[in-house]
């Protein structure tokens, strides 16, 4: 059973507390920072402020990050099915942000970042309006949230 | 029976919503009635009543009504 | 350092001088932020005599050491400076996204002095700051100003400036944030203006330190819990216009330029008809919970055009009930115009309702303005207030404020303010320690620095008689210290004030932040420490007991029909206990004694 961050952007009041908790998570060297710009779930508003999008990777079942990395950091977890990094092996070249057509992935600090999905996710607590969830990944709803993250882009 | 118009604000209104914009709708009552009684009549419970008024004055569950009064059911106030 | 960014921007605009220097960790531990520290920066620095459209006049952006830490509603900075509309020290408080921009730019505070010698803005890319050009964007309207350098600086850029209002220097000129946020009172957009300073943009990627993560988290479940009781869902459904019902029904809703409490057309222009006829969606400031903000629209078939955010219940007074325009298409338009050309909506309804009374009385006319102005009349006070905004005509004149006009028209009488500021939307007169706050605000009419709607209208928490004196002056004082602490903690008051713990729980949060334990008690004291600093700043100025005053409409003039009806404020007896409590003399004149326990002196 694979598990992702399902967004539903109707209820999204563009508050950030999503970014702002999941980069608490993200703490290194055991210092405890709210740091929104390493975030693996960033919101962006559209154009005429009609529209509030969390984007958050949907876990491709074929993702095309992982396809043209070329020191294959990015790959498929066989057992969870999520798309994980090796930032050991990322050089930071940026060819998996580029070809994400969700931008979903982020530069942070030299590396490439993106959801791991958490056992807890941070992002699901903040959220005070129930906007993000941690469901079963399937198809349709990976597939329309897909569409909204090319119509309104990072 | 009296007639009184009964004005719903903040959540209640969203419940109740039976004009364009719940500007108060009229409801018929026993003579007699209290504002509990009222409220019953609609379905909310007198812990949702946060501030009564009756005719633009403070009242209590308690209070009598009577023909022609107009009831303001209204949340808890902030400011802003 | 945890909490706070650690470094202060100086912005020296005459020279173009840029210089970063440490935050002072004494006077952040004593005056914390905000308003706090920025006033005390203020008075070891400032020419206290210097104009407040002049070069000598500092201008100072801060945030708090809560600003973008998870503490609830964690978003806000304040505008501090010397008013050019009411002569006092003032604090503007603002949320949307701007202020957590440049707190995670690493800046604490940016201070701006001096005046440049052409249209520049200001641009913040972390550590990489720079002044820039701004003669092609001057003029500009808010909304155009925001699209214009996101584009020139970058995408992700959040940007603070003034409007027409501001350059031309209208004293109630605010400055805009995000296109539609506002630090409106006070005039701080024209001391903006008054520097050739058009706009502050910033984009940030540093992080914000905090001791101990696990209790910030527990704001998750607070939220959680704010937003379940009735209140915080309503908030958040219906925003604060949510207000205009329960202030009418209380007789609190200033209708007539105070004349009255009670709006006949309230329903009209309430929360419920913005969610029918005007409401986009719910919006959020940075980092809350709460969305309590309107992103709005007028409909395609209005006879007014325009999109933004608002109107918020200030607006549904100032500009609603306290001119008697009973519809929200006008009053939305005016809410839009006043964000565009970068203007205190508040301001701006008490100057036309000063302007509508002077008219009434025939004081003012038709040939003064170019036009009629009767109570009611939407068009016109769209008319002018463009006129004002942009210094045409009348409007030269309106642009000086309520007061101004009051006095030259003849009737000083009908000007509904304290210290040349107007009230806000809570008629004192059934609401008796709100007109004690009104009073005895640091810069006038103000409502924020201790907004009394908990005790005395919601009795939380307990009972209280919003006509009488009874508790009033330690209510007050007790407000107006939680006010001034959470303000310096760069967080919104709305969810602390409309919590019964709010002062707890900010104390929690403030020591899980910041990694030194603090009580109720602790931040209580803090807060009186900044309030009796402003108040020795004033006095400084000049301002005394006199000034701490409400016009005979509220002191003498019996209310009208509804709760509290026949009702003055009682404000000399207040004052008299407020004073005596605060410990300062009867003058109002904090005591040498009070200064030393406050560790001011």
């Amino acid at each position: 059973m694979v598990m992702r961050i399902a967004f539903t952007e109707e209820l999204c009041t563009n508050c950030h507390l999503c970014s702002m908790f999941c980069s608490l998570a993200f703490t290194k060297d055991g210092i405890f920072e709210f740091r929104p710009s390493i975030a693996r779930i960033r919101v962006v508003e559209n154009g005429d402020d009609t529209k509030y999008v969390a984007h958050v990777c949907l876990q491709c079942e074929s993702p095309a990050c992982a396809d043209v990395c070329p020191v294959e950091a990015l790959a498929k977890d066989p057992e969870t099915g999520l798309v994980m990094i090796d930032e050991d092996e990322c050089t930071g070249c940026e060819m998996c942000i580029e070809a994400c057509e969700f931008d979903c992935l982020f530069m942070v600090d030299g590396k490439a970042v993106k959801c791991e999905v958490c056992d807890d996710p941070l992002c699901v607590r903040a959220c005070a309006v129930n906007a993000l969830e941690l469901t079963e990944w399937d198809e349709e709803s990976v597939l329309e949230q897909g569409e909204l993250y090319k119509e309104v882009r990072l | 029976m009296i007639r009184v118009t009964i004005k719903l604000s903040g959540l209640l209104r969203n419940q109740y919503k039976s004009t364009p914009s719940a500007k108060g709708e009229e409801a018929q009552l026993k003579t007699g009635s209290t504002v509990t009684d009222l409220l019953t009549q609609y379905g909310i419970g007198p812990k949702k009543a946060h501030m009564i008024m009756v005719n633009r004055q403070k009242a209590e569950l308690t209070t009598t009504l009577r023909d022609g009064d107009e009831v303001s059911i209204l949340p808890l106030a902030g400011g802003g | 350092m945890n909490g706070w960014m650690g470094t202060i921007l100086r912005i020296e605009l005459t020279s173009g001088v840029i210089s970063k220097e440490v935050l002072d960790p004494e006077l952040a531990r004593d005056y914390v932020g905000g308003r706090g520290l920025a006033v005390k920066i203020l008075l070891d620095e400032l020419k206290m005599q210097c104009d407040p459209l002049g070069p000598e006049n500092m201008l100072i952006f801060i945030n708090g050491p809560l600003t973008v830490t998870g503490a609830l509603c964690t978003g806000r900075y304040a505008v501090v400076t010397k008013s050019p509309l009411t002569g006092t020290v003032c604090s503007s408080n603002s949320g949307g996204y701007f202020p957590a921009a440049f707190k995670t730019a690493g800046y604490d505070a940016i201070i701006f002095s001096g005046k440049a010698e052409k249209p520049v803005y200001l641009w913040i890319d972390d550590d990489h700051v720079e002044l820039r050009d701004a003669s092609n964007i001057w003029g500009g309207d808010t909304r155009a100003t925001y699209d214009i350098i996101r584009k020139e600086t970058h995408k992700e850029a959040r940007v603070a400036c003034i409007g027409p209002a501001g350059e031309n220097l209208v004293r109630y000129a605010a400055i805009i944030n995000d296109a539609s946020r506002a630090a409106a009172r006070s005039g701080v957009g024209a001391v903006m203006g008054s520097k050739n300073l058009k706009a502050v943009a910033v984009r940030g990627t540093k992080g914000v330190k905090v001791a101990d993560p696990e209790e910030l988290l527990r704001s998750t479940i607070i939220a959680d819990h704010v937003k379940k009781a009735d209140l915080g869902i309503a908030f958040g459904e219906f925003g604060t216009p949510l207000f205009v019902d329960i202030m009418n029904a209380n007789n609190i809703m200033p209708t007539k330029n105070f004349q009255e409490g009670f709006f006949e057309e309230g329903d009209e222009i309430n929360g419920a008809e913005i969610i029918d006829r005007t409401l986009v969606r719910s919006k959020a400031c940075y980092g809350c919970a709460l969305n309590c903000g309107r992103n709005t629209r007028l409909p395609k078939d209005a006879k007014y055009q325009g999109r933004g955010d608002g109107p918020e219940y200030e607006t549904c007074f100032s500009l609603g009930s306290n001119i008697c325009v009973g519809d929200l298409e006008a009053l939305t338009k005016m809410n839009y115009l006043c964000n565009e050309m970068g203007m205190d909506t508040m301001d701006a309804g008490t100057t036309l309702g000063t302007l509508m009374e002077l008219y009434e009385k025939g004081l003012v006319k038709d040939e003064d303005m170019g036009f009629p102005l009767p109570w009611g009349d939407a068009d016109n006070a769209i008319k002018l207030l463009t006129m004002i905004a942009r210094n045409e005509g009348f409007g030269r004149e309106a642009a000086m404020g309520g007061k101004y006009l009051a006095d030259k028209y003849g009737a000083p009488e009908v000007f509904m303010g304290s210290k040349g500021q107007g009230f806000a939307g809570y008629h004192p007169r059934a609401m008796v320690g709100q007109g004690l706050l009104y009073a005895t605000s640091p810069e006038g009419g103000n409502h924020t620095t201790g907004n009394t709607i908990q005790p005395e209208i919601n009795g939380i928490p307990g009972p209280m008689d919003p006509l009488t004196s009874e508790g009033k002056a330690e209510m007050v004082i007790s407000r107006q210290d939680e006010t001034a602490f959470i303000e310096a903690c760069g967080v919104c008051v709305f969810p602390y004030m409309l919590m019964e713990e709010g002062t707890e729980i900010i104390a929690e949060f403030y020591s899980a932040v910041v990694g030194v334990e603090h009580t109720e008690d602790d931040v209580r004291k803090i807060g009186e420490r900044i309030f009796n600093l402003e108040r020795l700043f004033n006095h400084g100025l000049g301002f005394t007991r006199q000034d701490d005053t409400l016009p005979e409409r509220m002191t003498r003039e019996p209310h009208t029909d509804g709760i509290g009806e026949g009702n003055v404020v009682p404000l000399e007896e207040m004052l008299d206990r407020y004073y005596k409590l605060r410990g300062w003399s009867g003058e109002g004149v904090p005591t040498d004694e009070k200064l030393k326990e406050l560790g001011i002196l």
